[in-house]
């Protein structure tokens, strides 16, 4: 009985990963398509009202955000999903596995020789890449 | 064999040791008693007990091979025969439920040099079980039922503890990095050095279990360590109301997993020596023993094995300080249930918060 119930539920997770997959990556899709075929750089209209054309140019903006946020969600979903799984399961097995022997207290050494020779010295350089753009 | 359940002075009722009062304590008159008052009175009756001793019977070589393993022994409380495994030390009778010692076990070469008893009760074990697995949200739901706790016994495994001072030392590659900026370029310099120490080590009461082929024995490693300090000499009345196993290998048997162990130890011992760099890389290393002494322990270890669709699972707690190790089974379905809700939840907001943007 139990095998089947966790059998459903794996078939459940499943079929809402598909599920969602499915109808949401249109949108995302669409949503990407639009902020991709707009131009970024606007020209300038003669006869437009410059006002609407800022209006126009925000709200592609927010499409093309919007679609990354929700593509971001259907990565991060599965992944927080997966590592939660595993460090759950990895919480159920090895625990208190710690050092059986405190050998810095059980252990103490007597040093006889304790010697530090340099042998080299090695010096390297890199030019660091500055930004020269003074905009 | 000799089977011996040790009586309350006062009433005769069986005697246990009592973990939280650190002495042996009677159930039915509520006496107590130190270690003292138990070999006085013991070596009285020892004297009238001598002609009366239990032999152990002989088994019987027709019988099944589990036989050879085994011994009967005649339970002094009530005459009972019952089987116990080859290595058993201290149990209870399965008929009567009084606790009995095998003293014969404990004899000659495998008599415990020392014991640790347990500070631990069982009330407080089952109590600190119950804490650690309420912790945990995913066990099956009838896993902490009483019958399951009653299933924690506690036993006292044989260690060899060994005692060695060791000499040698180590020879390591390291190296310093430093890093600065002047102008439009950076720098960095590395420094190596060729690093040695030499020393000698000294390994106090490094544990060993003594049993040679045991499923529990990787929970038996990690209960450890427990407090040297609280060594007793062994007497056979600390092993009253609990199980106790007797060493089935001998020193040589161990003795190369020992150095090899003792090998890893020496090593971090000498890393740790060596501080102050970026990167340590050890190139070499010389071990040799200057002194060894063996001695043999016995060490209380609360336990419990349970099974869970089908499968083993061992639960372990040190006696003495509480220290615990095991695997616990895991409820898939509510794993499941939980990883789904996360999922679904990270994702309707994402969308939700997609759709706002």
């Amino acid at each position: 009985m139990k095998k089947r119930v966790t059998s459903y539920a794996a078939v459940l997770y499943v079929m809402l990963m598909i599920l969602s997959f499915c109808c949401f990556a249109p949108a995302v899709c669409a949503a990407g398509d639009d902020a991709a075929d707009e131009p970024q750089i606007t020209t300038a209209v003669a006869s437009a009202d410059q006002s609407e054309l800022e209006l126009t140019e925000v709200s592609r903006k927010r499409n093309s955000g919007g679609g990354r946020f929700i593509v971001f969600g259907f990565i991060a979903a599965p992944l927080a999903a997966g590592v939660f799984a595993l460090i759950t399961i990895n919480g159920y097995k090895n625990n208190g596995k710690t050092e059986p022997y405190p050998f810095t207290s059980k252990a103490p050494l007597e040093l006889t020789e304790k010697n530090d020779f340099l042998i080299n010295t090695e010096v390297t350089k890199r030019k660091l890449n500055n930004n020269s753009n003074n905009n | 064999m000799d089977a011996i359940s040790y009586e309350c002075i006062n009433c005769g009722g069986p005697l246990q040791f009592n973990a939280e009062k650190g002495a042996f304590f009677c159930e039915y008159c509520r006496g107590t008693f130190t270690e003292k008052d138990i070999e006085e009175h013991w070596a009285k009756e020892n004297a009238k007990a001598d002609a009366q001793h239990v032999e152990e019977k002989e088994p019987d070589p027709q019988s099944d091979d589990f036989f050879g393993n085994a011994a009967l022994y005649e339970c002094s409380t009530c005459g009972a025969e019952v089987i116990a495994d080859k290595n058993t030390a201290a149990t209870f009778c399965i008929y009567c439920h009084n606790p009995v010692v095998l003293t014969n076990r404990l004899a000659g070469e495998y008599k415990p040099n020392k014991v640790i008893p347990f500070k631990i009760s069982e009330k407080e074990a089952k109590q600190r079980f119950t804490d650690f697995c309420k912790k945990k949200k995913f066990l099956p739901k009838d896993f902490l039922s009483s019958a399951q706790l009653d299933m924690m016994k506690g036993v006292y495994y044989p260690y060899w503890l060994v005692n060695t001072d060791k000499t040698g030392g180590i020879k390591a590659t390291c190296k310093k990095k430093r890093r600065w900026t002047e102008g439009d370029y950076e720098y960095e310099e590395i420094k190596t050095f060729d690093v040695r120490r030499r020393g000698i080590i000294h390994f106090k009461g490094y544990p060993h279990t003594a049993l040679k082929s045991d499923d529990n024995l990787k929970a038996l490693k990690y209960v450890n360590p427990y407090n040297d300090e609280e060594f007793r000499p062994f007497t056979m009345p600390y092993l009253t109301g609990f199980l106790a196993e007797k060493r089935d290998v001998d020193r040589k048997d161990v003795q190369s997993e020992v150095d090899e162990e003792l090998k890893g130890y020496a090593r971090k011992v000498y890393e740790s020596s060596i501080d102050g760099y970026d990167s340590v890389t050890v190139n070499d290393m010389d071990l040799q023993t200057i002194n060894e002494d063996w001695e043999y322990g016995l060490m209380p270890v609360w336990f419990m094995n349970f099974k869970y669709n089908g499968k083993d699972y061992i639960y372990a707690m040190n006696g003495q300080t509480g220290k615990n190790f095991g695997e616990l089974p895991l409820d898939k379905t509510k794993l499941a249930l939980a990883t789904a809700g996360l999922f679904i939840g990270i994702l309707v907001f994402c969308i939700i918060g997609g759709i706002i943007l």
